[in-house]
């Protein structure tokens, strides 16, 4: 899956290393946005965003995930032997990602149930190892969390804009309200399934990129 | 070596730390999570057997419409869920039990309820399971449990017989459909299910 391109290409992430504060985030979360931009993390935008609320649900979870990954990382970034670094930072994601599974299996029942096996599955998240090694290990510890929630948020918000339409256009709800009534609007359950999230996909990558006045790629 | 050393007791403290918190954060969520999943099963009992009930209804409210209205009968080796549903007469139970078993990837398992003649499905759930999302996981779907309703548990001969159909579309009266891309969850739900039928009959004669 995506994890495995991480070593060289998220790494590659040169205009990070110098930003700060302001910068980091835009960068973390819009110019470089590890979905749209980095096409990273494909497997679990497919497959949460059925609806918003579960788009959402994921979202927190990667912010609190990524960003409290990426603190520690920088706290122990120096005290931390170069040859175990990369496990010991899938122990640290580990056990954050442990720990949010246990609150919403806890407290939000319902959304552990929705979310499924993808809570778990966030270890492999590339974004998290990923911002691990290109930033939290050269950065601070503060500025270090700032780019992991940012780019965890540049995440998110890809997942709530495919969530909302494919909910809309699969349901006709937003946030589980009907707003397209089923005696004029029928179900396009097709937009449900995978290869819809894939098509909604591929209009928000070319919406991203004619906003970002991408052009042809070489 | 001295390198080494410091490694090893890096990686040790590591792993204390992470156990640490883990078995704290596990433990301190324990209560709440036991009482979610006891309230999942109830709720898929209940959803078998055709017991109405407030779809956001808590975990202690689910729990306690379930102990009011549904009768528990543990025999040898299966626990039966029983209960009249308002246009029965009061005699006529549908009757539930759980099946599990070991799916592709890990254990699945969930409930049957059977008419008050013991041989009619009256739905099935399946609470549990580990299968591939999309595929196998679809036997946790609505539309495939649906299938279930008003099947024969009887083969013509009479044993255990509900299929699960892989290599053609259902015909008869103890066929389903199975999940295209799903043949190993497929098969190994049929055969749960069929053991399950298996003991329900055993225990049903030595127990009248």
């Amino acid at each position: 899956m995506a994890e495995a391109q991480c070593g060289g290409e998220c790494a590659t992430v040169k205009g990070l290393m110098s930003g700060k504060g302001r910068e980091t985030v835009k960068e973390a979360a819009w110019s470089n946005n590890v979905v749209a931009v980095q096409i990273l993390g494909i497997c679990s935008v497919l497959a949460v965003t059925t609806r918003a609320s579960n788009s959402i649900a994921m979202g927190l979870a990667l912010m609190f995930v990524a960003g409290g990954s990426s603190f520690i990382i920088s706290l122990l970034r120096d005290i931390t032997p170069k040859r175990i670094r990369i496990i010991a930072k899938m122990a640290i994601i580990a056990v954050l990602v442990i720990i949010v599974d246990q609150i919403l299996k806890a407290f939000y029942w319902e959304m552990s149930l929705a979310l499924g096996p993808y809570v778990g599955l966030i270890i492999t998240n590339c974004l998290v190892l990923g911002r691990g090694e290109a930033f939290a290990q050269h950065n601070p510890p503060l500025l270090s969390a700032v780019d992991g929630i940012a780019t965890a948020t540049g995440y998110a918000g890809v997942l709530v804009v495919i969530g909302l339409f494919r909910e809309l256009v699969g349901a006709g709800e937003i946030l589980g309200i009907t707003v397209l009534s089923p005696e004029w609007y029928p179900r396009n359950q097709f937009m449900i399934l995978a290869p819809g999230a894939f098509i909604a996909l591929g209009f928000l990558i070319a919406l991203f990129n004619h906003m970002r006045g991408e052009t042809a790629v070489e | 070596m001295k390198d080494s050393a410091y490694t090893l007791c890096y990686a040790a403290v590591m792993g204390l730390v992470a156990a640490g918190l883990l078995s704290g954060v596990g433990g301190l969520t324990a209560p709440y999570r036991e009482a979610n999943e006891q309230a999942e099963k109830v709720r898929n009992i209940m959803k078998v057997l055709g017991v109405e009930h407030d779809p956001g209804a808590s975990a202690e409210e689910l729990v306690e419409v379930f102990e009011r209205e549904v009768e528990v009968v543990e025999k040898d080796r299966l626990t039966y869920y029983r209960f009249s549903p308002e246009d029965f007469p009061p005699d006529q139970k549908r009757t539930a039990v759980q099946f599990s078993g070991s799916g592709m990837w890990g254990p699945i398992a969930g409930f049957i309820a059977l008419e008050p003649d013991m041989r009619t499905v009256a739905g099935i759930s399946v609470y549990s399971q580990e299968e591939t999302p999309g595929l196998g996981a679809e036997i946790a779907s609505e539309g495939f449990q649906q299938q279930f309703r008003g099947r024969s548990i009887f083969d013509d001969a009479g044993k255990p017989g509900l299929r699960i159909m892989v290599e053609r579309e259902a015909r008869d009266e103890h066929e389903v459909d199975a999940i295209t891309g799903a043949t190993m969850t497929s098969e190994s739900l049929e055969r749960m299910l069929n053991e399950t039928i298996k003991i329900l009959m055993e225990e049903g004669l030595k127990h009248g």
